[in-house]
This record gives structure tokens, C-alpha cells and sequence, in this order.
């Protein structure tokens, strides 16, 4: 290990593996993707522990790889998906299409929350990449605002005038939401 | 009033979710996984990258080699029969 020992590392990742697994958890909505993405991250900061510039805290540096590699892993799923076998699209008897049903098991949800929560994952996943990590950094995490703009790299301001939008999003989507099911 | 409650109270919902837990053995994963990924990968792409380049290299050759002899020989044909053909018209010519 270049500069810091195995001991310093293994009480870098005792610090902070929680954190960084729930926000790629709350981002890719997978209990073992956000395992390998939480390993990646550990990975890459084990190779560029030398280039850390200290401008940021270590745990604003991790929380940054941790976001970059959900949403790289999101958009390469979306890809994927994208060419896809046309026909996996419908059922191979019927020809109805089939309805992607998000089957997201989060450890730390409530059984009697479970039904609300999905909704509210279901309506984070449709907003902007910066909309969705700065709700789920914010709303989520709860981690401080300055300790968002770090990981965004943007301006405080910045941070809440995208919490408030994503806010806003969300509200215009559940309640489109909200009369459809009273249908 | 009672769509902003359902809203409202779907928001909120954020604030129930509680940390899950990563597995137990993620540390040992990792240090496994940092083992495997320090040496002999990178060496493997490195040798795949160049046996690529070589065969490309030999495919562009013999393609040209095969395309180039082709093409004179046609062109060695195409000047044969020309002059064949000219042969006959000034045979026609002179032969009275």
C-alpha cells in the first residue's frame, strides 16, 4: 500500500462502508450492486489514495466516488437495457408487454412503511441525476448541506435550490400518481 | 386536502428509512478482490491488445497483397485483349 498502511485502510473502510453502501443502496436500489459498487469504491481509493489532494474530507472524497460510480452503474444498466432483445419486452405467450416491477427490498424500511416508501423510490428514480442524489443525499442521508455541496461539487445554493425542485417534482408526480389510483 | 396529506405523508416516508446493514464480510470480499485485481490482469489485456494489433496488421497486408495481384492480372488481361482486338483491325485493314 502506497503512503498509508493496511491498518489505516481497514479503519478508512470501517468509517465510512456503511454510508457510502446506503447511498449507492438508495441509488441503484440493490442490496448486492451496492455491495460490488461499495467495494469498487474502496478499490479506487486504495489506487488514488496518493492523488487525494485534501481540499475535501476523506469521507466527502468517498461519498463523491460512491455517487459517480451508482450513477455510472445506472446509466450502463440503461443501456443495457436498451438493447435488449426487443421481444423480451412482451410475454413470449401472450404477446402482452410486460411491466417492469421494481422488486427493491430495502433492509431498513418498515413493513408498514414498505408501500409508501416504493412509491417515493419509484418517483426519485424519474427525476435528474443531480435532483435524485441531492434528495437522497439531503432527505435520505441527511447529510449537511455543506457536506453535499463537497460531494456535488456545487455551490450550497446551488444544493438547495435542487432539493427544493426535486421537491417539487415529486409532489407534481405523486399526485399524478394520486388520481390515477383513485381510478 | 386529503391528495396533499397522501403526498405529504408519501415525502415523509424518507425520514422512516433506516441504514441497512452491508454483509458481515465485505472487508475480506474486498481485500480478495484487491488481491485479484493487482497483477495479472492488467498483463493479460496488455498481451490481448497486442496479438489484436498484429493480426489486424497481417489482415490489412494480405488483403492488399490479394487485392493488388487481382487487379494487375485483370489489368494484364484487359491490355491482352486490346491488343488482340487491335491486331485483328489492322489484319482487316492491310489484307486485300
Amino acid at each position: 500500500m502506497k503512503d498509508f498502511s493496511e491498518n489505516t485502510y481497514k479503519e478508512l473502510f470501517e468509517c465510512h462502508h456503511k454510508k457510502v453502501f446506503n447511498i449507492s443502496l438508495n441509488i441503484v436500489h440493490s442490496i448486492e450492486d451496492a455491495e460490488d459498487i461499495t467495494q469498487e469504491v474502496f478499490i479506487e481509493v486504495y489506487h488514488s489514495i496518493s492523488t487525494f489532494k485534501e481540499q475535501s474530507s476523506v469521507s466527502t472524497w468517498l461519498y463523491r466516488i460512491a455517487v459517480n460510480k451508482s450513477l455510472d452503474f445506472l446509466r450502463s444498466k440503461k443501456r443495457k437495457k436498451r438493447f435488449a432483445f426487443f421481444t423480451q419486452l412482451f410475454h413470449p405467450q401472450t404477446g402482452e408487454p410486460l411491466q417492469e416491477v421494481s422488486h427493491f427490498d430495502h433492509p431498513g424500511i418498515a413493513l408498514e412503511n414498505k408501500e409508501r416508501t416504493a412509491l417515493l423510490y419509484n418517483a426519485i428514480d424519474k427525476l435528474s441525476d443531480n435532483q435524485k442524489t441531492a434528495f437522497i443525499l439531503s432527505q435520505i442521508e441527511s447529510l449537511p448541506q455543506k457536506e453535499i455541496a463537497g460531494v456535488m461539487e456545487l455551490s450550497e445554493k446551488a444544493i438547495e435550490s435542487l432539493v427544493q425542485r426535486a421537491k417539487g417534482n415529486l409532489r407534481q408526480q405523486l399526485g399524478k400518481l394520486y388520481h390515477e389510483r383513485r381510478i | 386536502m386529503q391528495k396533499e396529506d397522501w403526498i405529504n405523508s408519501v415525502l415523509n416516508s424518507s425520514a422512516d428509512i433506516k441504514p441497512a446493514e452491508p454483509n458481515a464480510y465485505l472487508y475480506h470480499k474486498l481485500i480478495t478482490r484487491l488481491g485479484e485485481s493487482n497483477t495479472p490482469r492488467i498483463q493479460s489485456s496488455f498481451m490481448t491488445k497486442w496479438a489484436i494489433a498484429i493480426v489486424m496488421i497481417l489482415l490489412i497486408n494480405i488483403t492488399g497483397i490479394m487485392a493488388y495481384t487481382s487487379f494487375s492480372k485483370q489489368k494484364n488481361e484487359t491490355a491482352a485483349v486490346k491488343a488482340l482486338s487491335y491486331e485483328l483491325i489492322s489484319s482487316t485493314a492491310y489484307s486485300y
